[in-house]
């Protein structure tokens, strides 16, 4: 690589990362960290050695967004777009030689991972890298398709507990037995449908990385899309594709935050007249109760004196904090059916504040709530009624 | 509808332009794009972010074409002709047109349709029965009345200023579909005009690689996309400007002689641009008749409807001029930089006249009577329509001398220049009515932005039409890019957009009331938006008492311009000022106690808020 290229990347990278740390908002960590993302984007242009124009002018456009997108998610996903595209690029371009490969995972891996730099646990993410770096030599081919498949490994392994780590070198080898990756990808499929929610998504994430050769333009095309939610990497790793139906709470919510202990009740009155309630709640201490456990119930009380009695159990809702990092590969919970769009967090340390909601319809005009937590939930479990919508 | 022609559109032409390999390749990216696509829609809509489908859509659809022109200018597998290119312009161009029909059509070209319904409905050009039954017009526009100036006949009839030729062109177009069909006349010249565009290139020794490159930045870029889909006599006019500067140079005198006879048709203004080319084109005796003919018989014939005057051929000041030329090729709202950025390689190619191929100066050299009359004039930067407007005629031309200097242009400075007109294209199909802006200074960029941020950005942007210091700044730079100098965009580009972020978002020197980063609460834009010239008018905000305005300011005196019919008394800050009445514009002295935001509040009367200057 001529050394001019070189000193034109470097003048290049600083000018720019110094110019985005004025641009850029100080409200997220995302933004803070614009000029790093700058300089990773930089990098792939370097080892990408084509077009070197064209990369700087895509990774320009990171600019754009602090400039025309105040609103903080409009924003994120804007970055998002534009580093999936930059990096995207950069990968169909760059020389088949084992050095660009290894620098384009490794900053894709970065990306995806070690933002917020604050919440990265150093140890546990090097051996992530590791992994996703023997996923990409265990692909054999050098085509883009092994990045894919080695980011998307790194994507999902979760880094608590430690032994789930093993997860990309288990894939890794088990790539490297060519003939046997469509039966295996089948037994991944088969194993999804018995396994806890927090093994099946690793299940089919690793049925997919072992047909990927097979599904080349959706491969592609997803991962590409996917890679736009770097912001949110971890709702990517543990909410998907149930965030995707995510709602947002109605404007007319009305916050309760009512914790419940094992046998406690609480009634809440209705305000005005209604003939349906919709009510958000979640778990706390949950997140080991396996799907269909007793959370507790909610009767609806009519004017007229009609009760109508629903059991509220997990599957209906969650622990809500069960798809933080910390907590979701031990989960046994699986996400309620319907989930409120709640985002918390950035990086691979956002997650998706698992409470469920549903409505409860009556014939009769409701008076009032009496919510009740199952008489039998462990000690410390607790019932968390978070807000009702009349 | 427009969706639908987008998709026949996108899966028909790469089978125009691409073959085997290609053609698979290129359609594995297509149905990779729509399932991005469809995945950043599912995945933005948990996320609350609000997209307006419209232009998501739209700029999706620009980028399959962009690839698929990709695949065509990397030259592998593909197929290429005029014709095809032709073809191809045709298909994208019916989709323009059905993005376009959003809303009514605009400016001159009600009155051009209204002139094609007399045509065919009284056989004359009278058109006062049909303002009095604008209900059966197919404009679609029930607010028509007769344009400022508009020549009155003997009887009451009430003519169009416009030259006829356009509307007797589109009758065919009309009588087979009404609006869409006089549309599709439109269309069909921009086709013709983009396999013009390829034949000048092939015919000036432009290699197939650059053309193919350059093409879709030409067709299917501003301004030719926007007036190609479109009732403005411009791009027929651009067309036999192609074809006559192509006649004259194979001294094929049966191309050059209909086709300038046809250019001076479509607008008299034109006859200018055909008196130098038949000066260059005249060989023999009996062409210098048919001259004669050219620039007489279209004088005859607008003789009626004719509303230009003998005084208007005494040139402007030299200060107009150089206003407008600057103007035409750096303003912010109207200007080439900002509007179609890629012929902007054209002027500079313009400055190394010598190397450039013969058509190019030809052309160029033939526009340089028209040039001169049209800078000095209050409306250059073309008034009421989509911008560049006067220009349009001799664009094809400056895409030669781009074309001419392909290779030479630095790869950042072209990728940039495509960026923008990628941007320009897409808003102008998402948001046609956008397309049509009053000249007031600002344009979309800077108006987005002092929007958002409520903060003066449109001073950023140079602009002519309402002169600024950015306006000098930019004429420096581009004389001395002219001359030779050179810099490095990607190093450059940082740098500029950081600084101006940063400076943008603080009080500037001169408040104009009108702006978009004046936070307004009541009062009204003078002159309305939609006055006739309204170029000539001092813009302002009008305020009545209760109305007040918010805006950042800098700390110190100022002098505030006004005009008021009643004595009026204002606020500003905890200061009330009492401004007497004036005939025409006056000032006064206010104080601004620190910098930031200001509220103006008006107390009493009724007073017209020009700007505010900080001294």
């Amino acid at each position: 690589m001529p050394n001019r290229l070189r000193l034109d990347w470097l003048l290049f990278a600083f000018l720019a990362a110094v110019a985005s740390h004025f641009i850029a908002p100080n409200t997220t960590p995302i933004d803070r960290a614009l000029p790093y993302v700058i300089i990773l984007l930089a990098i792939c242009g370097l080892v990408a050695e084509r077009w070197p124009e064209m990369m700087q002018i895509a990774i320009l456009l990171l600019f754009l967004p602090p400039i025309f997108f105040p609103a903080e998610h409009t924003r994120l996903l804007a970055y998002g777009v534009v580093v999936a595209g930059a990096l995207a690029l950069a990968v169909a371009i760059a020389p088949r030689t084992p050095a660009a490969y290894v620098t384009l995972t490794v900053v894709g891996v970065i990306l995806l991972r070690w933002f917020p730099l604050a919440e990265v646990t150093l140890w546990r993410e090097v051996v992530i890298l590791v992994g996703a770096l023997f996923v990409l030599f265990a692909y054999r081919q050098r085509t883009p398709m092994a990045i894919v498949s080695a980011l998307a490994i790194a994507l999902f392994t979760p880094i608590f507990p430690a032994r789930a780590m093993l997860f990309p070198f288990l894939t890794g080898a088990l790539l490297t037995v060519p003939l046997l990756r469509i039966p295996l990808a089948i037994a991944f499929l088969v194993g999804t449908y018995f396994a806890r929610y927090s093994i099946a998504v690793l299940c089919v994430v690793a049925a997919i990385t072992l047909l990927m050769t097979y599904l080349r333009v959706a491969a592609y095309a997803v991962a590409v899309a996917l890679f736009a939610l770097w912001p949110w990497s971890g709702i990517v790793a543990r909410a998907f594709p149930i965030f995707l139906i995510a709602s947002p709470p109605t404007e007319t919510n009305q916050p309760v935050w009512v914790t419940l202990e094992r046998g406690q009740s609480v009634s809440i009155e209705a305000p005005k007249v209604s003939h349906a309630v919709a009510i958000t709640a979640s778990g706390a201490n949950a997140a080991r109760f396996r799907p269909g456990t007793l959370m507790g119930t909610v009767d609806v009380m009519g004017r007229t004196g009609e009760v109508i009695r629903r059991e509220i159990r997990i599957g209906d809702i969650a622990d809500f904090g069960f798809m933080r990092r910390e907590h979701f590969f031990a989960s046994r919970n699986p996400p309620p059916s319907r989930v409120i769009n709640d985002i918390i967090g950035y990086g691979q340390a956002a997650w998706l504040h698992t409470a469920g909601w549903m409505v409860i319809g009556s014939t009769d005009e409701v008076a009032s709530l009496q919510f009740k937590a199952a008489s039998d939930l462990p000690a410390g479990a607790k019932f968390q009624i978070e807000a009702v919508d009349f | 509808m427009a969706l639908a022609l987008f998709i026949v559109a996108s899966i028909t032409s790469p089978f125009l332009l691409l073959r085997r390999r290609a053609l698979r390749r290129w359609f594995a990216i297509y149905a990779g794009a729509w399932l991005i696509f469809g995945l950043l829609a599912a995945i933005a809509r948990p996320l609350e972010v609000h997209v307006d489908p419209r232009p998501a859509f739209v700029v999706f659809g620009l980028l399959i074409v962009t690839s698929l022109w990709i695949f065509v200018a990397v030259g592998e597998d593909i197929r290429w002709s005029a014709n095809r290119a032709a073809i191809v312009a045709a298909i994208f161009y019916a989709v323009t047109i059905a993005l376009m029909l959003r809303t009514p059509i605009d400016g001159d070209e009600p009155y051009y349709l209204l002139i094609t319904e007399s045509m065919v409905r009284d056989h004359d050009l009278d058109l006062s029965n049909q303002y009095r039954d604008l209900a059966h017009s197919a404009t679609g526009r029930t607010d028509l009345v007769p344009q400022l100036g508009d020549p009155v006949g003997p009887h009451g009839e009430r003519y169009s200023r416009h030259e006829p030729f356009l509307p007797l062109l589109m009758i065919p177009g009309y009588l087979v579909g009404k609006l869409p069909g006089a549309l599709a006349t439109m269309a069909l010249f921009g086709a013709l005009l983009a396999r013009s565009i390829v034949r000048l290139f092939e015919d000036e020794g432009i290699d197939d690689a650059t053309t193919r490159a350059l093409f879709p930045l030409i067709a299917f870029g501003p301004p030719i996309l926007f007036y190609a889909a479109r009732i403005w006599p411009e791009v027929p006019a651009a067309f036999c400007f192609v074809e006559a500067v192509r006649g004259v140079r194979q001294r094929r005198a049966w191309r050059w002689i209909p086709a300038l006879f046809a250019l001076v048709l479509l607008k008299l203004r034109f006859l200018l641009i055909a008196i130098v080319l038949l000066f260059r084109a005249l060989r023999s005796w009996w062409q210098a008749v048919v001259a004669i003919a050219i620039v007489a018989i279209p004088m005859a014939l607008v003789r009626g409807t004719n509303v230009h005057a003998w005084s208007e051929l005494i040139p402007g000041t030299p200060l107009a001029m150089l206003r407008g030329f600057f103007g035409l090729m750096l303003d912010g709202a109207a200007g080439i930089l900002f509007q179609a950025p890629i012929y902007a390689f054209g002027v500079i190619a313009a400055a190394r006249w010598r190397f450039m191929p013969g058509a190019f100066r030809v052309g160029i050299s033939s526009c340089i009577l028209y040039l001169l009359y049209l800078v000095p004039r209050w409306e250059w930067h073309g008034g009421w329509s989509p911008p560049l407007r006067y220009i349009v005629v001799f664009m094809p031309l400056l895409a030669l001398g781009v074309a001419a200097m392909w290779q030479r242009i630095a790869a950042s400075a072209l990728i940039v220049a495509a960026a923008w007109t990628f941007g320009v294209t897409a808003h102008g199909l998402a948001y046609p009515w956008r397309l049509f802006h009053i000249q007031n200074g600002e344009n979309i960029v800077g108006e987005t932005l002092s929007t958002i941020w409520h903060s003066d950005f449109s001073r950023l942007f140079p602009s002519f039409i309402r002169p600024n210091f950015a306006a000098l700044v930019a004429s420096v730079l581009a004389v001395a890019v002219v001359a030779g100098l050179r810099a490095r965009l990607t190093w450059l580009l940082p740098v500029v957009i950081a600084a101006g972020f940063v400076f943008g978002r603080r009080p500037g020197s001169r408040i104009e009331f009108e702006d978009a980063h004046v936070i307004h609460h009541g009062g009204e834009l003078y002159p309305n938006e939609f006055q006739v010239q309204r170029f000539a008018f001092r813009g302002g905000w009008v305020m009545r008492p209760g109305d007040s305005l918010n805006f950042l300011a800098r700390a110190g005196p100022s002098v505030l311009q006004y005009s008021a019919a009643v004595p009026s008394m204002i606020q500003i800050g905890h200061d009330a000022y009492a401004l007497p009445a004036t005939t025409g514009y006056s000032s006064i002295r206010v104080n601004i106690a620190e910098s930031g935001r200001v509220e103006l509040r008006c107390l009493n009367g009724i007073v017209n808020l020009d700007r505010m200057d900080h001294e």
